[in-house]
């Protein structure tokens, strides 16, 4: 599925003393089957973005449209459309409410309109899709896993929906770096297993250098760089203006330019920089 | 521990304040008003599940009125009339059935006589009372019940 | 008069209410409009503010007129068929009316001159002679200090849980009244949860800040009394004084 956005514009309290600008013009496509990584500082504005692309929020001025039908439109069409688009709000596993973990996870499906048996198919898929083991969690209560666990069941919440747009927002918030590991392998196996489209808002430069295919940066609310990893993490002092950081990948390679040293600074991640190092160093 | 006990006895009745706050707010254009379905009262229930319920509701109901188009005056009374209920219901909180019913009574006698004393409506004050406890009955009864039985249920869970 | 201490305004409104029922002809209505005015005019606050008290009461505030007026028994001024408004009847219906914007506009004017949380230290301090009845008035009072700052986080938490949960499919709008009170178990049991796990930290936290309770603390903004409140004082006592005369000389 094909995701346009089109001078996108969103205004909270608008007419009142608080009136705050939250989107501003904002434009830009997201072709099927892509990883996009959606970065900016804390209140640029890229939960209102998401919230708008699955029609939770609707837009003050401008569209979204998915496979050219506008997501806020109350035709069957449009509606069939935003089930197909997942999103995974920050701590997800606040939304866990269910008895048990299968419940709690056929409560998408159920909610499509699907008969229990295939409720029930999907989402034992969708929790052994997250790493979980299926058979053992199914009939336990949410509320007794651990942090990790819990955060898994919640996505595999969303997967059992089989969206063919998942949106994450921060899906590694308040994890040690096991857990954000597990979390960001879990992704990939995700998009390898289901030939997703895939927008990840995060504040980790690494994963986002890593992973994605294009880079989207907010500031302010408006849409302020654009392009492949690789064109966007070379902007250093842009990003530096913006509140943002590099890779550490980028990050080193820099230092070690600065130092003299002829090393191609516009790597991503910590495989090229080793690449590098033994090219230059030898 | 005490310190430890007192704090968490309070903090919890504040949090079912706020809730109840919360809850009446968000569902505002029922809650006011003089034949109020409440949906927050039926959190009243709650009281039979802990005792930190009772001054608990009572604030929440303080607020709602406060922060709502209400004045000090039902603020009060209203608090007053939950806060009794609340007791009554947690010393029926065995009987399960019956554990509802004190709110019920509670509001229909003091925000009852309040709307006949204070407010002036005309009918006799029976039947001011038989109104309110009318709207209180639904409440308590109607969503409070079934809420208990769902609280009851996941209890655990929810770490009531 | 957003300024005066706390304790003030409460006992004020507290004096104003009673002074209403004891109010037994227009005269005395009269001035205890007149020093509702005053009272409007010097807190600056709008009238349209207080117009909004009366909304919810506006059908009850009407009906009863109504009813007073047709209902009461006495001297008939003129007829309507079957219908009479007596000269009681009349007297009656704007009598009980008035008392009651009075009494509507008296109690909204305290909510609009005080923020809750200045109220909850007045009270706390008013309370406080009654400790020694065991009245725990600082638990009490913290308790509702607690309550009010989470009332907006709790109002946060459950917006962002009906988004999630819409995310997933979940219908909060359609359907009658026992499909909708179903549908929100999705939005109440992750609530719930949430509360009483902000509970459970926050009593965690202030343990560990050495929180013991009402013994012994001390208070970041002193509550005193100033100039303001004397000459407020002053003023409500005169005022209760004029409408007991009222009262003995119409009476």
């Amino acid at each position: 599925m094909r995701i346009e956005v089109k001078d996108l514009t969103h205004i909270y309290s608008e007419g009142m003393p608080f009136e705050t600008v939250a989107l501003q013009d904002v434009s830009f496509t997201v072709e099927p089957g892509t990883f996009v990584g959606l970065i900016g500082h804390t209140g640029s504005g890229k939960s209102t973005l998401i919230q708008h692309l699955n029609g939770l929020l609707k837009p003050m001025s401008g569209k979204v449209l998915a496979d050219g039908v506008d997501v806020t439109e109350k035709s069957d069409i449009s509606r069939s459309l935003r089930r197909k688009i997942g999103l995974v709000f920050q701590y997800p596993e606040y939304q866990l409410f269910e008895e048990t973990v299968l419940k709690d996870v056929c409560f998408g499906p159920k909610n499509l309109g699907l008969s229990q048996e295939i409720c029930e198919e999907r989402a034992m898929h969708a929790l052994r899709l997250v790493g979980l083991d299926a058979e053992d969690v199914r009939d336990r209560s949410p509320f007794g896993l651990s942090g990790g666990e819990k955060r898994r069941v919640a996505i595999a919440g969303v997967l059992a929906m089989d969206p063919e747009v998942l949106i994450l927002d921060e899906p590694t918030a308040g994890l040690d770096p096991k857990g954000h590991n597990d979390i960001l392998n879990m992704i990939q196996s995700i998009r390898q297993a289901r030939d997703l489209t895939i927008i990840l808002v995060s504040h980790n430069m690494d994963d986002v250098a890593r992973l994605a295919d294009r880079v989207l940066v907010m500031e302010n609310g408006t849409l302020v760089m654009e392009g492949p990893p690789r064109s966007i993490f070379i902007r250093e002092e842009q990003l530096r203006q913006l509140g943002l950081s590099l890779p550490s990948a980028t990050v080193l390679m820099q230092l070690l330019a600065g130092k003299g040293y002829p090393v191609r600074t516009d790597v991503l991640t910590a495989a090229e920089a080793e690449e590098e190092i033994i090219r230059v160093f030898g | 521990m005490k310190p430890t006990q007192t704090s968490e006895f309070w903090v919890q009745a504040a949090v079912i304040g706020s809730l109840y706050a919360a809850l009446t707010l968000l569902l505002s254009p029922i809650s006011y008003g003089v034949m109020q379905v409440r949906i927050s009262e039926a959190l009243t229930v709650l009281a039979m599940f802990t005792p930190a319920a009772i001054p608990g509701l009572a604030a929440g109901c303080f607020f709602a009125n406060f922060l709502g188009p209400n004045g000090v005056l039902d603020a009060v009374i209203g608090s007053l009339a939950t806060l009794v209920g609340a007791m009554g219901t947690y010393r029926l909180r065995r009987r399960f059935c019956w554990a509802p019913m004190p709110p019920v009574i509670a509001n229909a006698l003091i925000v009852g006589l309040m709307l006949y004393y204070v407010y002036g409506v005309p009918f006799s004050p029976f039947y001011c009372v038989f109104w309110v406890g009318l709207g209180e009955l639904v409440s308590c009864y109607g969503i409070g019940l079934p809420l208990a039985r769902f609280l009851k249920k996941r209890r655990s869970d929810l770490g009531l | 008069m957003h300024r005066l201490d706390p304790r003030t305004k409460i006992m004020g409104t507290f004096v104003f209410l009673i002074s209403l029922f004891l109010v037994n002809h227009f005269a005395g209505f009269g001035l205890a409009g007149l020093f509702l005015l005053g009272l409007i005019l010097i807190s600056g606050v709008p009238f349209r503010f207080l117009f909004r008290g009366l909304k919810p009461i506006l059908f009850l505030i009407v009906f009863t007129m109504l009813i007073n007026l047709f209902m009461t028994s006495g001297t008939p001024l003129m007829s309507l068929g079957p219908l009479s408004v007596t000269e009681e009847g009349l007297y009656r219906a704007s009598f009980m009316a008035l008392r009651l914007v009075l009494l509507i506009f008296g109690s909204s004017l305290l909510t609009l001159v005080t923020k809750p949380i200045t109220l909850t230290d007045g009270m706390e301090r008013l309370m406080s002679p009654f400790n020694r009845l065991g009245l725990p008035s600082h638990e009490l009072a913290m308790m509702m200090t607690i309550a009010l700052r989470f009332i907006p986080t709790l109002l946060d938490e459950t917006d962002k849980i009906m988004k999630a949960q819409t995310a997933r499919g979940a219908d909060f709008e359609s359907g009658n009244l026992f499909r909708r009170a179903k549908g929100l178990i999705p939005l109440l049991v992750p609530l719930f949860v949430s509360a009483f796990r902000i509970a459970a930290d926050l009593a965690m936290a202030m343990e560990a800040r050495c929180y013991r309770g009402g013994q012994g603390r001390t208070r970041m903004n002193g509550m005193a009394f100033g100039k303001n409140d004397v000459f407020a004082a002053l003023i409500l006592a005169l005022y209760a004084t004029g409408i007991y005369c009222l009262r003995i000389r119409l009476g």
